[in-house]
């Protein structure tokens, strides 16, 4: 199933998205958002990872996530 | 599906860890190891779910189903809440959300569909949200009991844009709208008394109306798929004002719904 992980900046809506497809990967998505997780310092930043045939269908299902502006992926 | 590998106690002594920060000890399974455990049992209902035989009810309708891990901070907000509530009683670490544009009567033949795939009694697994809302939140959530615990919401497409609105204005004003706290400022209790208006007033009219809409054209196909041509008048008179009603809603709605999102978004780039 493929992952996504949203790194989420709550006040202002912005976000970075990471896709990783394939049949593994909402488990690499997970690696990466406990990775993720550990190097964080700014709690303002939420990390999500969600499972999804798509992006589009995230966009509609968790759509908070999509208002703000797209940041380039580190 | 394969039983939990960690027992209560171990799970309890993991929550501690995770509610009060504390360094992991060795006396319960790492948290990396707990959550994949529920991110795979989340997937794969998710693929359950996904795969079951949907246009007989759907018709040709798209649904959407996704799935996710609860995020460490909502985890723990939830221990710190209710510290009484262990890691395997709380009941949406594994979550899986399935919207569709559909009718009243279809969300909750969806419902009974998944509670039978599953064999679990509706009666006491489903949380009906749509007449009894939470801080305006209408939806139905099925509280799976499998190997965990996995939360189901099943919601209309109106539920869910309404949903993820709120969300949006709980990062704006604070999470604690969710649990039906107020911001202190005027202007920003009116925003949220009016959005919380637009779910339990607007949209749950609106999908009365769509409901109906739904149920009248189920009965003229019948009529006409049994070769009767004398249409009752009063029937297509109803279809055509409820048609027109809803159309003009969902033309309000939308215009709410903007104005909402450029508030949101005014707030936001004073705070970026």
């Amino acid at each position: 199933m493929p992952g996504f992980v949203i790194e989420y900046h709550r006040p202002s809506g912005d976000r970075r998205v990471y896709n990783f497809p394939g049949v593994t990967g909402h488990r690499d998505a997970l690696r990466y958002r406990l990775e993720l997780e550990d190097q964080r310092v700014d709690e303002d930043w939420e990390i999500a990872s969600l499972n999804s045939d798509s992006l589009e269908t995230l966009k509609k299902t968790h759509a908070r996530y999509f208002v703000g502006r797209e940041l380039q992926s580190a | 599906m394969e039983a939990c590998p960690w027992g209560t106690n171990e799970l309890k002594r993991l929550s501690v860890h995770i509610r009060d920060s504390t360094p992991p000890g060795t006396n319960h399974p790492s948290y990396a190891d707990v959550m994949g455990w529920y991110n795979d049992l989340a997937a794969r209902v998710q693929q359950e779910i996904a795969g079951l035989n949907w246009p007989p009810l759907l018709l040709d309708r798209p649904f959407e189903v996704s799935s996710r891990a609860k995020t460490i901070d909502t985890l723990r907000q939830k221990l710190l809440r209710d510290p009484s509530t262990p890691l395997p009683s709380v009941q949406d670490i594994a979550g899986v959300r399935f919207e569709a544009e559909m009718s009243l009567d279809e969300q909750d033949a969806v419902v009974t569909a998944i509670c039978g795939m599953y064999n679990q009694d509706p009666s006491t697994v489903v949380r009906d949200m749509r007449t009894v809302d939470h801080s305006g939140y209408r939806a139905v959530h099925i509280w799976l009991r499998l190997p965990a615990r996995v939360e189901v919401q099943v919601r209309t497409h109106l539920q869910g844009l309404w949903a993820n609105t709120y969300e949006a204005a709980a990062d704006v004003f604070g999470r604690g709208i969710r649990y039906n706290e107020l911001p202190d400022d005027p202007e920003e209790r009116t925003t949220i008394a009016r959005l919380r208006e637009l779910s339990t007033n607007s949209i749950a009219s609106m999908e009365r109306d769509r409901n109906e809409i739904s149920t009248i054209d189920l009965t003229l196909g019948d009529l006409v798929r049994n070769g009767i041509t004398d249409i009752p008048e009063e029937d297509v008179r109803r279809l055509d004002e409820l048609r027109a009603r809803y159309k003009g809603n969902e033309e309000r709605l939308q215009t709410a719904l903007v104005q909402l999102r450029e508030f949101f978004s005014t707030l936001r780039d004073e705070k970026r």
